[in-house]
Order: structure tokens, then sequence, then C-alpha cells
């Protein structure tokens, strides 16, 4: 069997497992999306678009179809950490509505802390219960960093103050799945930025399971969706980088796939924002755009319906889907040599600078002092 | 001083080999290159040209590619001939001295004046600790390179690097840290250079022997002492 008659063995396979499954609510997908309006045609084009970007062939896209109505036999849990919400709000923001949002938000989402109705400990009991009555069968998502340090007492949440720590450890002992929403929950993000007085940590790092890393400040919708879309399809984990991100998405750099691409070969640089380079698209290398350093497919992708992203703005990439990037790829509206070095506070070029400065004065110290020695030894030599 | 050059020359010796002599120089000139259009890869000073047709910064690129990979090649090869070159006897025998603190007392010492540099091998200890670390920077700019050309040239070469430069990516922590890392190289060769040439000018005055001659020639001399040819 060649590799796409297994893969497509292997998603029927799973279409099977999950047809078999109890759904989680009263109301199936189609008769919710028929009830907000959504047209079969149009389902049928959001399955095409999820098969595309994650660069599976055409003939995956029924199998999308039938895994999305299925969505509602893989409950979902959201847990929110050290975090801004930014990332629930990337995948629920939208002009109207989305496919991915209906199916995600109404049917299989199981606990959501911004978008329940539960408060206190009524919610703490639905936790409990859809982490119960789930067991092993739900989908774990995870967004912000857990802090670690004092015993994670820096993050406690709910009537029970449990910490966060012991919360997102408790969830991953009985997950399918687990997905780290966001660059916090991936690599601790802002909250982990050097001193790191909360020891937050990525996911990855306090729980045994497998995690997936879906990071960015906030990782676009699609990115969120393609990732649950693939495990629902499959039910493994899909093709990884070192990071555990997901290759489909951040196998290339943002630079390789960037609009304003042709300029950095050209030698075209936006000098300051608002000159004439940048009012005509020209590159952000000078004004310290970080795309040549981060995996990610912002430039293909998008945001807000793919209408839009920051450099098509006008401002460079800061690398937020990369680990630790506000440590390393400071300042952000400059290029990269004019980094600091921790603990120096002063950038490569200045201190290399400065070395050689020291280098060529001590040659110079070293060249007067000879001149000296060799007249007063040949002088000595003489006189003997 | 005319006296001592008439006087003429003796303890002729061999001390480079062909091979090694030509990957030196060839170092020398990429280094140079490459410090250059890493440069302007760094902060492009030159404005565009007329159209964004013309290519300047990929050009500077491309040349800094050529370079890198010349240095690369001439690197290797370096490092296979210093343990099993026809001068690797010598070389190696300055571990010797390398890990002898009277070695080092008399290297310090004859650069501020007091006695000859007698020495073992071919390097004197601080001058062999000084080589290695160069050769160190050729090898952490070379693997930082690589990482940084397997994201744009994803066949040949690249493609059968591309997962084990990844892989050197995640132990640096991200791109960044390799293109950062890349950049603090280029400044251990840039202050390297100056003190490498003074020394040899002023070894080759100092104690009176064929310092710069050696890269050229190959061979190493010393002009005869006064108190010798008064002997």
């Amino acid at each position: 069997m060649n590799g796409f008659d297994a893969l497509y063995a292997k998603a029927q396979e799973r279409i099977a497992v999950l047809s078999s499954l109890p759904s989680t609510k009263e109301e199936s997908v189609e008769q919710m999306l028929e009830k907000r309006g959504i047209e079969r045609r149009d389902f049928m084009k959001w399955a095409a678009a999820i098969t595309a970007m994650l660069a599976l062939p055409s003939q995956f896209t029924p199998l999308f179809a039938q895994a999305a109505k299925l969505a509602d036999r893989l409950p979902l849990i959201w847990l929110h950490m050290a975090e801004c919400t930014g990332c629930s709000e990337s995948l629920i923001r939208s002009d109207a509505p989305t496919i991915d949002s209906l199916i995600f938000d109404y049917i299989s989402l199981e606990y959501h802390e911004t978008l329940m109705a539960a408060a206190g400990w009524q919610a703490e009991a639905n936790l409990e219960n859809a982490m119960k009555t789930y067991a092993g069968r739900y989908i774990l998502l995870v967004e912000g960093g857990v802090p670690t340090a004092m015993n994670g007492q820096f993050l406690t949440l709910g009537a029970q103050a449990k910490t966060g720590l012991s919360l997102v450890q408790e969830a991953a002992s009985n997950a399918a799945a687990i997905f780290s929403i966001g660059t916090c929950a991936s690599f601790g993000g802002i909250q982990a930025a050097a001193p790191n007085p909360t020891g937050a940590k990525g996911v990855d790092k306090v729980v045994k399971q497998p995690v997936i890393n879906v990071p960015g400040c906030p990782p676009s919708a699609e990115n969120i969706v393609g990732t649950l879309m693939h495990f629902l399809l499959f039910g493994t984990l899909p093709a990884l980088d070192l990071y555990s991100r997901p290759k489909w998405a951040y196998g290339n750099r943002i630079h390789d796939h960037c609009e304003r691409r042709g300029h950095f070969d050209a030698g075209e640089f936006v000098e300051s924002f608002g000159d004439d380079g940048a009012k005509d698209g020209w590159c952000l290398y000078k004004q310290g755009c970080k795309g040549p350093y981060t995996f990610n497919n912002c430039s293909t992708e998008r945001f807000n319906q793919h209408t839009h992203w920051p450099i098509g703005a006008g401002h460079g990439c800061m690398g937020c889907s990369e680990p630790n990037f506000w440590d390393t790829m400071g300042p952000l509206e400059k290029p990269l040599q004019s980094h600091l070095i921790m603990g120096l506070n002063s950038t490569v070029d200045k201190i290399g600078t400065t070395l050689l400065t020291a280098t060529v004065i001590g040659i110079g110290a070293h060249a007067v002092a000879s001149l000296f020695m060799n007249s007063k030894e040949e002088k000595e030599e003489k006189e003997s | 001083m005319d006296e001592t050059q008439s006087g003429g020359i003796e303890h002729i010796s061999f001390v480079y080999s062909i091979a090694n002599r030509i990957l030196h120089w060839i170092r020398a000139i990429v280094i140079t290159g490459l410090v250059i259009t890493g440069f302007y890869i760094a902060s492009p000073f030159l404005s565009s040209g007329a159209s964004s047709d013309e290519l300047i910064y990929a050009r500077w690129v491309s040349w800094h590619l050529v370079f890198g990979f010349i240095l690369i090649t001439a690197g290797l090869l370096r490092i296979y001939l210093f343990f099993f070159g026809p001068d690797s006897k010598s070389e190696l025998n300055s571990l010797k001295d390398e890990f002898s603190l009277k070695s080092w007392i008399i290297q310090l010492k004859s650069y501020f004046f007091i006695g000859e540099l007698l020495k073992k091998g071919m390097y004197g200890p601080l001058q062999f600790l000084s080589y290695t670390m160069i050769m160190f920077f050729v090898v952490l700019a070379s693997i930082t390179g690589l990482v940084l050309y397997i994201h744009v040239y994803h066949q040949g070469i690249g493609g059968m690097l591309y997962d084990s430069m990844r892989l050197v990516e995640s132990w640096m922590g991200g791109l960044a840290n390799v293109r950062l890392i890349h950049h603090i190289t280029m400044w251990g060769f840039l202050i390297f250079i100056p003190i490498h040439i003074y020394m040899v000018i002023w070894s080759a005055i100092r104690f009176k022997h064929g310092g710069v001659d050696i890269m050229f020639t190959g061979y190493d001399y010393h002009l005869k002492k006064k108190e010798n040819e008064e002997k």
C-alpha cells in the first residue's frame, strides 16, 4: 500500500471509530450548522480549505467534512493559565461566526473559562465532571504559561484555589491529546522572560505526556483549528519539528513566503517608518523584522479571515512563535545587531569595538616598549 | 644590525608544508571577504538599485556563501592536516608546552622582554591556545553559517544537512541566537587578526628569525648572534 492509500485508510478507520462513539450533545453538528444558516456548499468549501492548509490531497476533503460532522464525539477542555486570553480571542473573534468557531465553541467545548456561563463552585464542578466523564477521550487545550516557582503558588484558580501547575498535571493525566495554544503555553512566553520570577514554563515542561505546541502571540485561528482537525481525522500527532510544532504550519520561515521578500533580495529597505520605501511596501529588515528567524505560516495564512497580517500592515515580524522571543528577538523595531547581550547590557558590536580598541592600544604600547627595550639591549651589547 | 645580517643565518628548518601555507592564505582571504560581506548583510548600507530587478542584497549574500563554503572546506582540510599532515608531529609537540606551567611562564616572560622563547613544538603555549581558539571560531562560524544556509537552500547540501542543522538550531535556542553567535564569531576574527599580524612581525624582529617568511617559503631561520661570531 502506498503512502496515500495508507493515510486514506487510516482516516476512514478513524471516522468509523468516531462514529461509534456517543455524541456529547443532543443536537448534531449538521443540525447546528443548518440552524445557524451555514449551507452545505459553504461547509464543503471550508472542508476543502482545511484540507489544502494541511497540505493533503483534495481527495481528503469529503473525509474532513465527515470528521467535522463527528466533532461532537471529541470533547475539548480548555484551561487558562498565566495568559491574556489573546489566543482565545484569536479563535473566537471574527466578522461573523465561522464554521471553525461554531464547531468548536458551540458543540464540543466542555470547559472554557472565558466562554462558559458557570462560575465559582459550579464551574469547578463542570471541569471535574468533564474530566471524569470523558476520561481518556478529551482533548486538553492549554492557554498560558505554567508558573512553577513556590510550588506553583503564583497562579491559583477557582473556588478551591488549586494551583495552575496541579490543575494542568491533573487534566493532562487523562487527556487523549494535549495542545499548547500560544507561545506562553508552548514556551512560557512573556511570563518566562528573564529574570522569570514566577518560574513560568511551557506545558511540555511540567507534564509527562507528549504535547503539541501551537505557538504564536496569538496563533492564527487556522493554526489552532487545523491542528485540532488533524487530530480529529487521524487520531495521531502530526509531523512535528524539534519544538513540537506541527510542520504543516511551522515548517517554513515568515521570510520564505513574505510578500516583501523581493525587496529584501533587491536591497530595498524601509529606512524609517513613513518614508517613501515604507509607502512602496519595501522590506522591513532594517526596521527590525524578525521574519528571517521565525517559523510560522502568517505570510500565507494571515489573520482576521485571511485578510491581513503585521508585515502587510507595515510593521516587522516580532518573532512571536519562537521560544523565548522576548529575550532573543529584542529590540523589536531594530535589527538583531542592536540586541543587548544579557548581563552586559550592550550590543555585540559595541563590545567588539571596545575589545578591538583595547587590542590596538595594547599592541601600540607593546610596540613602543619594544623600541626602547631593543635600543637598550643593543647599547648593553655594545658596552660588553 | 649590519654585522648580524652579514653574519649569515643558521638553524634553517622547514616549518610548514605547501598545503598548510596555501590553506593559511585561503583562510586569510576568505575571512576578510566574509567580514566585509557579513557587515553588509547585518546592516545593508548601500542604497537600492534603479529597480527591484537588481538584486543587490542577494548578490552580497551569494558572495558571502561562496566565501563561506571555501572557509568550510579549507577549515576541514586544515583540521585533517593538523592530525595527519606532514607538519602534524611538530604541531602536536606543542601540546607538551600547552600543559606545562613553565612553558607558559617562559612565553609570557619573553613577551615582556625577559629571556628567549624556548619551546618543544612549533608553537608557544599562548600562541597554540590562540590558534586553537581561532580554529574553534572557524568551526563555530561554519556551523552557525550552515544553520542559516539550510533555511534558504533546501536542496543539495542544504537538504542533506537540513535535519542535523535544525538540531543544532534547537540546541542554540532558535535562529535568532544562531545568528547572534555567528555575529560574535566575526568579532573573534577581527580581534585575532591585528594581534596575529603584530606578534608575527614582532617576534621576527625580537628573536631575529624568519617569522613572516615561514608562511611564504615554509622555512624558518635564525640570524647568527654577534657572540657566536666572536667565538
